[in-house]
């Protein structure tokens, strides 16, 4: 006795995306249920409901490039199933720079600079050239420093997003990549955003429909100083977040931390970091310091919170994880991970595994 | 004299082999087929509602797991351990033949409670099992020629070699 297909997907609906990769070889019917977009859609609907307690995942290239390691984060730190890599990617210059809806976006330099958005788990993926640089041919390519990838819901559409500042010009570039569309546009209003090249290569932080970094304000609303960039994906705008309180970049070093609900901004001193979270999104007076139990040394950055309110924590230099909990509770434990397959240059991205395949791309009749 | 109150009055329901079972009405809210059934009907139901599709076995099992799960939700706080440690039992209970029978009776009657934690049941029973185990719980016959499934295999060779295998 076999069960109908209604019922089939039900139960899917509550497996991993390991387990329903291998059933598709059951039969050709679990294939094509399985298989289906709409079916695809509805399963990461699922599984990031917040009722569902599945804690998003943390990702990275493993030293080597040979595959793309998982590592899930409750109940306890613990590695996952890992995706192989394509052939064509082992590459040296390889880099994670984003991820979204189960798509990884990455950063390669040889033999051709080259953006790619990669689903490692259905192996969907599109080369991104790098937007046309034809007013400078001497820079052809701007180091990037904020960049990531958003989903456009009302067009079911991929963007990738670049904000970036070439050396001798001090005017910032930002622009967005369609992928249904197949081409890059320019943003309108990034002028007095200024990516900020000390603070390295960032990764975009995802949150109430928008993406996040931080970089240098220099309009008229607002002293100049860092605050937080907010590309809205339905508007296509930028506007900006201050931060809690001023920032004198050479103090402090800042990174934006999130997941589970969470929008938060880490503050690292010489000595110890803080963090801060906002009540009420894009509310300023809503700034408010968590009170938990956070590293004593500045060795460590925040990679995320958890569904239960936890912080994963990694070690700048080996790279070990930990996790810290809340103060005064008992989960004041602390545990601490070693990553496989990692060295210096590793860097962690949230994700959350999907079945998803990218829209196909028509180019736009001139 | 005090009137019969709404959740005494009892429902009387007929499986396949004719076997009949009363119910308390307030019971008979959570088979939504039999409730909507009730409901169509101008008058009281009195004579037994016919399931041709439900056999006495899942009747059975259905009407004990929500009776028990109206006592945990009525009862004292300790229910909630109570009530894992039940459904524990009950999920390891049926064979997997009973549980795939009881799915379809639960689907048809549209108990969604038991539904939803039986769909949960399967899916942690097939999850780490291999792709033989799954046709043979579900009794699929395997569609694919031998080249087209190893081709499958190959293809997503990441998930067959992963941390835990069965």
């Amino acid at each position: 006795m076999t069960l109908p297909p209604e019922l089939l997907e039900i139960i899917f609906l509550r497996l991993p995306v390991r387990s329903l990769i291998q059933f598709k070889c059951v039969c050709k019917q679990w294939r094509s249920l399985i298989s289906d977009p709409y079916f695809a859609k509805l399963h990461y609907d699922v599984a990031i409901a917040p009722t569902h307690n599945n804690n998003t995942k943390l990702l990275y290239l493993s030293s080597d490039f040979s595959r793309a390691c998982c590592v899930k984060t409750e109940p306890s730190i613990h590695h996952d199933y890992p995706f192989k890599l394509q052939e064509t990617y082992k590459n040296h210059s390889l880099r994670i720079i984003g991820s979204c809806r189960g798509f990884v976006l990455l950063r390669n330099y040889k033999p051709k600079p080259v953006l790619i958005l990669w689903n490692p788990a259905t192996g969907s993926h599109v080369r991104v050239p790098y937007p046309n640089n034809s007013s400078n041919s001497e820079f052809p390519c701007p180091d990037f420093f904020c960049h990531g990838v958003v989903y456009e819901k009302s067009n079911d559409d991929y963007l990738v997003i670049m904000g970036s500042v070439r050396p001798l010009k001090r005017k910032p570039e930002w622009k967005f990549f369609s992928v249904r569309s197949n081409s890059w546009k320019e943003i309108e209003g990034g002028d007095c955003f200024t990516p900020n090249i000390s603070m390295g290569h960032q990764l975009g932080l995802l949150y109430n429909e928008a993406i996040h970094w931080l970089v240098v304000y220099n309009g008229s609303d607002y002293p100049r100083g860092i605050v937080i960039v907010a590309f809205d994906i339905a508007t296509k705008t930028l506007s900006m977040i201050p931060l809690p309180y001023p920032q004198d970049p050479s103090q402090w070093e800042l990174s934006l931390v999130g997941g589970a609900g969470f929008f938060g901004i880490c503050m690292l001193n010489e000595f110890w970091p803080y963090i801060f979270v906002m009540k009420e999104y894009k509310v300023e007076s809503s700034w408010i310091l968590i009170d938990m139990l956070l590293p004593s040394d500045n060795t460590m950055i925040p990679l995320c919170f958890t569904q239960s309110g936890d912080v994963v924590w990694m070690n700048r230099i080996n790279k070990d994880l930990i996790k810290f909990g809340k103060l005064g509770s008992n989960e004041e434990e602390l545990q601490e991970f070693k990553l496989d397959f990692c060295d210096k240059d590793t860097v962690l991205v949230m994700f959350n595994e999907s079945l998803l395949s990218l829209p196909s791309s028509c180019r736009q009749e001139e | 004299m005090s009137g019969i109150s709404d959740t005494e009055r009892m429902i009387t329901l007929k499986t396949v082999e004719g076997t009949l079972f009363d119910v308390k009405s307030s019971i008979a809210k959570d088979l939504k087929t039999v409730q909507a059934f009730i409901d169509d009907s101008d008058d009281d139901v009195t004579s037994p509602i016919p399931l041709p599709n439900v056999f006495t076995r899942e009747l059975s099992r259905i009407l004990d797991y929500l009776n028990n799960h109206h006592r945990f939700r009525s009862g004292i706080e300790k229910a909630d351990e109570e009530m894992a440690r039940y459904d524990a039992e009950f999920a390891k209970s049926m064979s997997h033949e009973e549980l795939k029978a009881l799915i379809l009776a639960a689907n048809y009657l549209n108990v969604k409670d038991l539904l939803e934690f039986l769909n949960q049941t399967v899916a942690d029973v097939i999850q780490n099992k291999s792709v033989e185990f799954v046709r043979n719980f579900f009794g699929i016959e395997n569609d694919y020629t031998p080249e087209e499934e190893e081709k499958l295999r190959n293809e997503n060779e990441w998930a067959f070699n992963g941390v835990e295998q069965d």
